[in-house]
């Protein structure tokens, strides 16, 4: 429960934080409009750090990620003409990346995706300490600490990888980028209701896998 | 309120999103069912784990790189998009402009008596062959005017391919439309032409990368394992794309004060490390390596510096790293999981022997953790 009121004040926040942002991007957009490249690379700094992290977290693999984050924000700049401001530029950025990264990974035969899968389960290095997260949290940074945790988010990423991409991009949205559902939904132009089940069976798949891997049992 | 029900609302308990009766009721049954509150403490584990993978940087040069394939549109094409507008907006200005092009048009043709000799001499012969016209109106002019008609006339000539690269400057369908989410075309454009422009532009605009050439050409050589150079070789080569990353014999004989000692060394790569910006870290460990090769914690650093290599896909370098690591320090705490990673890695260069090197690690040091994800390499992957 005390993560909830958590996350209902971070949002709210980050709510506040965000109208001087928006303003900002408004002012970066209508100069980019204007043929100022400065200002477009202006905002691709505010916004690499989210698209690069979608991407990263969809594709697995930081040269992809690269690549695929770059086409987002070229595929963003031809398309600014077109943006006329109804949305924040946030919005319409990231509904692009998210499509971007569907797209991407639909393109991709299933087979050499799977060859991949396997690549990165042999890359991977598979089980991590049961309670490798409890002393992880707490751990001053040595170098026994750094690499356990450094193997548990290898381990996270190659098991959210196993999703399917629509579960993937709604858990990665909602539990990574911390979108809320109503901004998911618009994000990937789906039903609300649409995101909330995704949402679950993705939860509760990842929960499944990671299981065994965070020490399932030893619960308190 | 069984369990699969129960289970089917950790989701909205998680986000907070229950209260009233369902959430009594579910609470009431996590108070009396031990499977289901260890399942949803399994949950939250998992969330937390999930949420701890956080924000990831790109490369530091990923917006100059964007910058770089970006072409800023010229002026008449920026004039050409505003027009793509809704056809309220875009139809007045489109008719505006036939208006204006037809008086402007007639202007010139009345201001130009050589023109409207022509067309009424030629007009037939100027509708079926448009291009042949000037031809044959040319005979007609006096040659004391000739140039001076030629002049008058090119603003009228032209007047229609001045249209045209309106017509075809227009933005690639669809651009209006983008504003919609679930509208964005995927152009292939994006997908296939400009990352043809992208590679030629990536040696240029990806100093920090320059490494990676080195690595792949290693990856060709899976032989250049069985060998691997020594630190300093290693360090000496990766100097010149960073200046922090090595550091040459020469200067570690000249023991200035502004050199950071080891411990601060150490801690940094640590940190970067942790951060998982694995540049800085790798540059850190060569560093310390390279100054400090006798320190207590130079086994760590080299084990570090290997999986950071692995990290970054930079597998002949991590490779090495390992090898060096299980040559130097055979009995170290770390040297089991380094030799399971280093079998793994020989595979994933093409490398057979990394079987063998599994199979030895698996005989030596059956009980590490490394060893289940070995087995399943070895039946997958080792025939």
């Amino acid at each position: 429960m005390e993560n909830a009121t958590g996350l209902r004040l971070q949002q709210a926040g980050s709510d506040a934080g965000a109208v001087g942002a928006v303003d900002e991007d408004r002012g970066l957009v209508d100069r980019a409009k204007d043929g100022d490249a400065r200002a477009f690379e202006a905002l691709v700094r505010r916004y690499e750090r989210w698209v690069f992290t979608l991407a990263l977290r969809m594709v697995g693999n930081r040269g992809d990620a690269e690549d695929v984050a770059q086409e987002v924000f070229l595929k963003a700049y031809r398309g600014l003409q077109g943006f006329r401001g109804g949305s924040r530029f946030s919005t319409w950025l990231y509904a692009i990346a998210s499509h971007h990264c569907l797209n991407h990974l639909a393109g991709r035969d299933s087979r050499a995706r799977r060859a991949e899968r396997t690549g990165n389960s042999a890359d991977g290095q598979g089980g991590v300490l049961p309670s490798a997260l409890d002393r992880v949290a707490d751990a001053s940074p040595g170098p026994d600490a750094v690499l356990e945790r450094h193997e548990l988010r290898r381990v996270i990423q190659r098991e959210l990888l196993q999703l399917t991409e629509h579960h993937r991009i709604v858990i990665i949205l909602r539990d990574i980028q911390g979108m809320s559902y109503e901004e998911i939904a618009a994000t990937l132009g789906v039903e609300l209701g649409t995101v909330r089940s995704r949402l679950h069976r993705a939860r509760m798949e990842l929960r499944a896998r990671l299981g065994p891997l965070l020490g399932e049992g030893s619960a308190t | 309120m069984n369990c699969p029900e129960a289970r089917e609302a950790f989701s909205d308990l998680y986000d907070g999103t229950l209260s009233g009766h369902p959430l009594a009721e579910l609470s009431r049954h996590l108070d009396g069912c031990p499977a289901c509150r260890a399942e949803w403490v399994a949950f939250r584990r998992a969330m937390h784990a999930l949420k701890d993978l956080g924000d990831e940087e790109p490369s530091p040069d990923f917006a100059a790189r964007v910058a770089e394939r970006i072409e800023v549109p010229r002026w008449w094409q920026r004039v050409a998009a505003t027009l793509v507008l809704p056809l309220r907006v875009k139809l007045p200005i489109h008719a505006a402009a036939l208006v204006l092009l037809g008086l402007a048009g007639l202007w010139v043709s009345q201001r130009s008596p050589e023109i409207q000799r022509a067309a009424v001499g030629h007009a037939p012969a100027t509708m079926q062959r448009a291009a042949p016209a000037p031809e044959a109106a040319r005979p007609v002019i006096p040659p004391t005017t000739a140039k001076k008609t030629e002049a008058e006339a090119r603003p009228s000539t032209p007047s229609p391919k001045t249209v045209a690269p309106q017509k075809s400057a227009s933005p690639p369908a669809g651009v209006g439309k983008i504003e919609d989410p679930a509208a964005i075309p995927e152009d292939k454009d994006v997908a296939h032409a400009p990352s043809a422009r992208m590679e030629a532009a990536r040696p240029m605009a990806a100093p920090p990368t320059a490494a990676r050439p080195q690595a792949q050409g290693e990856v060709a050589q899976p032989g250049r394992l069985q060998s691997p150079p020594p630190p300093d070789a290693s360090a000496k080569a990766e100097s010149t794309s960073e200046p922090r990353s090595g550091v040459s014999a020469m200067e570690r004989k000249t023991s200035t004060s502004d050199r950071r000692s080891a411990d601060s060394r150490f801690s940094s790569a640590v940190t970067e490390f942790a951060a998982q910006r694995y540049e800085p870290a790798i540059d850190d460990l060569r560093a310390f390596l390279a100054q400090h090769p006798d320190d207590g914690r130079a086994p760590d650093a080299r084990f570090l510096l290997a999986d950071a290599y692995r990290a970054q896909g930079r597998y002949a370098e991590a490779g090495a790293e390992f090898e060096a690591f299980l040559r130097q320090y055979p009995q170290h705490r770390r040297a089991p999981v380094a030799l399971y990673r280093h079998g793994e890695i020989r595979l994933l260069l093409g490398d057979q022997s990394g079987c063998n090197t599994l199979r030895d690690a698996l005989s030596r040091y059956p009980d590490v953790r490394e060893a289940a994800t070995a087995r399943e390499t070895l039946a997958t992957r080792c025939p």
